[in-house]
């Protein structure tokens, strides 16, 4: 093992990056050749250029041809801005994060040989601790601050969360820090009367873990927040990308000067499993054995504690008395097929909202995003019955009940089998329009407007049970040549089962289908046939059904520019601002930008082999699809390269 | 005395030379503190912290506030080798993106030793491996003028598993 030294880092990084973006261009297309690089020196770069004959003027180097031809015509070269070394970094990541093969067994077996205690950031420095897309935050007089939303009240319908109103920051962890249980520390001030202003996510490999929040400060000072967590080691994966994320609730500006991750225990000394394997399901059984279609219960005495709570059985239901902030408990292993409802009494003088998550036969807990329900703390028994939006085998259940004060006691706690509800024969069209008046839309308003004028160019309306038969009918080799675009900008359960790739929608995108979004955030709600909306997810859940966050820039005001290849597409809209804008490195096709790094309209393609193909984004309106011109734009952008009828 | 398996020496290992003037990095080992030093010539040598009280009073006032910075790194790596880095050579263009290069400088070690050496030549390594070795050395507070550390392997996997186990 060599600890090298090297007085000039930011020429080294350099050196590597330009020649990776070299040979991407010629043998691996990536997000490293789609972008500018900085150069270690304009001072040196300029004076090269002087050298050669260019008159420097700003960013541009000037030089005339020779001979008469010098007359007319000049070279011109466009100058590169100088790098930081953390510019470097940045890129650095980005290059590894995609580099095929990485991380090697080697350099696994290299970090598994370091370790950190404690890592920190600050906007001045940091040690271990990568912010990952920091923008729509600025650094103000030395501290980030989290920019205002422009929705400060939920219109999702959804009760507890106020999805619209948060801000995301993600953090990338240094891959030489691990723990078993570790406490992150968030220095803040903020002003604002909410009880929840901090929420604090963690990721691993496999694995998301909501870690609970920190409240609003109210008093202009500056606060430590310390929020706990353990449980399943904690590794982090360095480069692969964000392991875990602040949620900032966007009322107020909140000024962050410090995060700190500290370890409490230290994690076992084993090889650092790749960061692409999956966890795998805790207790499984070594045989897969067809799952049953039986109710599941157990004896109340079968729950176990797993995170700060209490249980003792009285009167054969089970009392839980939570023994500090974000309390819950977990079920023996069994096995049942899915889909099933949870069905449960419950009296509560608690607080706050409830979750039930679960584990599968081949995900664990963090990849089944949860239901959230809301829980009446009146102290009198009440029933609940909740659906699990599953589709393989559940093996496991954890059950969240609440706030950190008050008793719950729980009885009865059942799974019982629910059917698929029959899906109606698949419509033969390749070109589809999503509609349907039972299910909820969301920033769309004007979806029947979208449907109709669709219709008269060629295009079939179907509705959520269509749409779904429509789906499973082209995962195979129907999929490609095929369109959906979605009226309705809640992605209706019927395609989006799980929050996961394994959801019908993104299968038929795998499989070469087309699907166009306009309106609110693709996969961040799931549509029920009551007309309501399941919160999936939010801005993150996007992220594990169409692998990258599509909400990496955050809402930004500045108009997008239409790309040449938006101009190819037929776009001829780019929108009024970057709402829900992604980052550019991150999709196949930019058709509208916002400044260099943000795409407001995109084409995320997921099989190489029908390029055209996969989910296209096309604008983030407000009130999406209520005049002609929108639509007429929309059309043509959707049958771009599809074959004419 | 075995150099590191992917190091390719241009001369035989000499005696290196006492004490640095300059601590460069700090870090925990073998349940010890030990300070990275460069001298004059840029020459590293490794010490015990407490070892380190000839060191003058700003050096030894770098080390304090480097220490109550942040917490120290733990490596497990004995032997250590030390390096300066002094160019990096591209190696032949193989398929992928993930080419040989040949990291050039002054090889010290092995530490802890009683009779550490230094030598000068090539340390084969990829670009990804360096690159990952920036941003794991990256963050050490004692990086400054652009200079920073870089955590590489000499050995092979099997080795360097070996050696956490």
């Amino acid at each position: 093992m060599i600890l090298a030294h090297e007085t000039n880092l930011r020429k080294l990084l350099y050196v590597l990056l330009s020649a990776l973006r070299t040979d991407q261009k010629t043998e691996a297309p990536g997000k490293l050749a789609a972008q500018e690089l900085p150069v270690p020196s304009r001072a040196e770069l300029e004076s090269s250029l002087t050298a050669s004959g260019f008159r420097v003027r700003g960013d541009l180097a000037e030089r005339r041809k020779a001979g008469v031809l010098g007359l007319f015509f000049h070279d011109r070269v466009v100058l590169p801005p100088e790098a930081t070394v953390p510019d470097l970094v940045a890129l650095a990541r980005v290059a590894l994060a995609e580099m095929p093969g990485w991380p090697t067994a080697r350099s696994r077996a290299l970090h598994a040989r370091l370790s950190l205690g404690e890592i920190w950031w600050t906007p001045q420095a940091q040690a271990g601790l990568a912010i990952l897309s920091a923008a729509p935050f600025t650094i103000e007089d030395g501290v980030l601050v989290s920019p205002v939303g422009d929705h400060p009240t939920d219109k999702t319908g959804h009760e507890g969360r106020v999805n619209k109103s948060f801000r995301n920051l993600m953090f990338a962890v240094d891959g030489a820090f691990s723990a078993a249980s570790a406490v992150l520390e968030v220095e803040y001030q903020d002003r604002g009367k909410s009880p929840e202003n901090i929420g604090i996510g963690f990721t691993k490999p496999g694995e998301h873990k909501y870690a609970g929040h920190a409240p609003f400060n109210d008093t202009g000072d500056w606060v430590k927040a310390n929020l706990t967590f353990d449980g399943p080691e904690f590794r982090g994966t360095g480069p692969s990308g964000a392991d875990f994320w602040l949620m900032i609730k966007a009322l107020q500006p909140t000024r962050i000067r410090r995060v700190a991750l500290k370890r409490m225990t230290a994690a076992a000394r084993a090889p650092r499993p790749a960061p692409s394997a999956p966890s795998p399901p805790t207790q499984a059984p070594a045989v897969d054995l067809p799952a049953p279609r039986e109710p599941v219960s157990w004896p109340p005495d079968q729950w176990k504690v797993l995170h700060r709570a209490q249980l003792r059985v009285e009167e054969g239901h089970l009392l839980v008395e939570a023994t500090g902030t974000d309390p819950h408990i977990g079920s023996p292993h069994f096995r049942i097929k899915a889909p099933v409802e949870a069905v449960f009494r419950m009296k509560s003088t608690g607080s706050g909202n409830g979750q039930l998550f679960w584990s599968t036969s081949e995900h664990h807990f963090g990849d089944t995003h949860p239901v959230d329900f809301p829980i009446i703390h009146d102290g009198a028994w009440r029933d609940y019955r909740l659906r699990i939006f599953e589709q393989g085998t559940i093996t496991e259940i954890r059950f969240d009940p609440g706030g950190e004060a008050g008793k719950i006691e729980l009885e009865g706690f059942t799974l019982v089998p629910t059917e698929n509800p029959s899906l109606p024969e698949a419509p033969a069209a390749d070109r589809v329009v999503y509609f349907d008046p039972r299910y909820p839309t969301d920033w769309t308003k004007g979806g029947g407007r979208i449907a109709e004028q669709l219709e008269k160019k060629g295009f079939t309306i179907v509705d959520a049970g269509q749409l779904g038969a429509w789906m499973r009918a082209r995962l195979g080799a129907t999929a490609p040549g095929s369109v959906c675009v979605m009226a309705l900008d809640v992605m209706p359960d019927t395609v989006f089962e799980s929050v996961r790739p394994d959801a019908t929608a993104r299968r038929y995108m795998e499989a070469g289908g087309r699907v166009v979004w306009g309106g609110a955030m693709p996969f961040s709600q799931r549509g029920l046939p009551d007309g309501t909306s399941h919160y999936a997810g939010g801005h993150l859940s996007p992220r594990h059904v169409i692998g990258f966050n599509a909400h990496a820039g955050g809402d930004l005001s500045d108009p997008p520019e239409i790309t040449d290849e938006g101009r190819a597409w037929g776009m001829q809209l780019a929108g009024p601002n970057g709402n829900h804008a992604a980052n550019a490195a991150d999709v196949t096709v930019v058709l509208a930008r916002i400044g260099r790094f943000y795409a407001a309209s995109w084409l995320k393609t997921y099989n190489p082999s029908f390029p055209g193909s996969g989910l296209l984004r096309y604008r983030n309106h407000h009130v999406f699809g209520q005049n002609d011109a929108d639509i007429e734009d929309l059309a043509r952008v959707a049958l771009h390269g599809l074959p004419a009828k | 005395m075995t150099l590191p398996r992917f190091f390719v020496a241009e001369g035989e290992p000499v005696p290196l030379p006492e004490a640095g003037v300059k601590p460069i990095d700090q870090f925990r080992m073998s349940g010890q503190t030990w300070v990275v030093t460069a001298d004059a010539e840029g020459w590293l040598q490794l010490a015990r912290r407490e070892d380190c009280q000839g060191l003058s009073a700003e050096a030894r006032s770098d080390l304090n506030a480097h220490e109550l910075a942040a917490p120290l790194r733990e490596l497990r790596a004995e032997p250590l080798w030390l390096m300066v880095i002094e160019g990096l050579d591209r190696r032949e263009n193989v398929p992928g993106l993930n080419d040989p290069v040949e990291v050039r400088g002054m090889l010290f070690g092995p530490f802890p030793s009683p009779a550490p050496t230094m030598v000068r030549g090539r340390l084969t390594s990829t670009r990804a491996e360096v690159l990952d070795g920036i941003l794991v050395g990256s963050w050490t507070p004692f990086r400054s003028g652009g200079a920073g550390n870089v955590l590489l392997a000499g050995e092979s996997q099997e080795e360097l598993r070996r050696a956490a186990a």
